[in-house]
């Protein structure tokens, strides 16, 4: 859940409001410039948070056992256990990266999560 | 007895609840929109069944949110009755008035059918009309209706004879112990996944959930709202 993954621009540039890409057979390189979106109002950085939910390991998956079969039947005998999740990404506005995860994990634990059945993990990174 | 049925975006049996209230009891009923927060008088809030807020993210949980909820918790907590039906059940779980969740079907199909339902406590005002053991003809309509608790709930569920409503024979959707419908351990506030309120009229092709709600109507009559002495 650490800050480290940031890095401030991707190489193809997106950060910087461009996408660069080489179209195909040539050796030239046109850069497209994209509208930046309108400043946030709010002073406070932006944090992206990609959340994972799975069930609990103690509860049964109906589903993910119907997978497991069917992948099974496909030939990938080596299969030994499909479980599904959910996969939630959301922005959020913040003063600091600490606030920014407490809220995080509060959504989690109040909302996006039922604790009788599921838990969670999360990573946060600052965005754009 | 004031019947208020609380609306939310995307439930549809609000309109047979009501049709059970007030035509056949024939009791004062009110439709409220779950953005009203002032239930009124109500002595029975019902949440209907249906597919709130589309069944996004889980059944029920967006319903919990919605601004009536405040007022639905209040009335719970003063021992009134709240009674959830299907997505109403869902919505209770989810609110934190009664234990445990309702998951995915155990075969993951929708089923719409007319399941045998067996009544397991009688001192309730929801069963007071039933005999112990009764088994009653009741419509589900559910893809998520497996009820699922920690085992330790359900120890606490059977100790505190809140297991009001079990499947009977078959267990259409693999829900834990049978579990068709609980209380609170005050006995207020029930949920069930089965719908009384389309077993209410002969003409629909079936009353056993009739006795349900003339049960609540006789204990009004003799008791108000006062429920199980604890």
């Amino acid at each position: 859940m650490g800050l480290g993954g940031f890095i401030p621009g991707d190489p193809a540039g997106r950060a910087n409001g461009e996408l660069g890409f080489p179209p195909a057979g040539t050796m030239g390189r046109i850069t497209l410039r994209l509208p930046m979106p309108p400043a946030s109002p709010t002073p406070y950085p932006l944090y992206r948070a990609e959340i994972y939910i799975t069930l609990k390991p103690s509860v049964l998956d109906p589903a993910g056992t119907a997978i497991t079969k069917g992948l099974q039947q496909q030939q990938y005998e080596g299969v030994q256990q499909v479980r599904i999740g959910k996969y939630i990404e959301l922005t959020l506005t913040a003063p600091d990266p600490a606030t920014a995860h407490a809220q995080v994990e509060r959504m989690c634990q109040e909302v996006l999560t039922n604790p009788v059945i599921e838990t969670y993990r999360f990573t946060l990174e600052a965005g754009q | 007895m004031n019947c208020a049925i609380v609306v939310f975006p995307g439930s549809n049996c609000d309109r047979d609840m009501a049709w059970v209230t007030e035509h056949i009891l024939q009791q004062p009923t009110r439709l409220v929109w779950h953005g009203e927060t002032d239930l009124g008088e109500a002595d029975l809030v019902i949440l209907p069944g249906g597919f709130s807020y589309g069944d996004y993210l889980r059944c029920g949980v967006l319903a919990r949110f919605s601004p009536v909820m405040g007022a639905v918790v209040r009335h719970a907590q003063a021992g009134k009755w709240v009674l959830g039906v299907c997505n109403g059940f869902q919505i209770l779980t989810e609110a934190g008035l009664l234990p445990g969740t309702l998951m995915r079907n155990r075969d993951l199909r929708f089923i719409c059918d007319q399941v045998a339902v067996r009544v397991e406590e009688r001192d309730l005002p929801w069963t007071c009309q039933y005999d112990v053991h009764q088994v009653l003809t009741l419509p589900i309509a559910h893809g998520e209706g497996c009820y699922y608790a920690e085992p330790a709930v359900l120890r606490e569920l059977e100790q505190g004879r809140q297991i009001v409503f079990r499947y009977h024979g078959v267990n259409p959707n693999g829900s834990v112990a049978d579990i068709a419908g609980i209380c609170n351990p005050q006995g207020n506030v029930l949920g069930m996944m089965p719908h009384p309120e389309r077993a209410s009229d002969a003409d629909l092709g079936g009353t056993d959930g009739l006795g349900l709600f003339q049960g609540l109507l006789a204990w009004y009559a003799e008791n108000a709202c006062r429920t199980r002495s604890l």
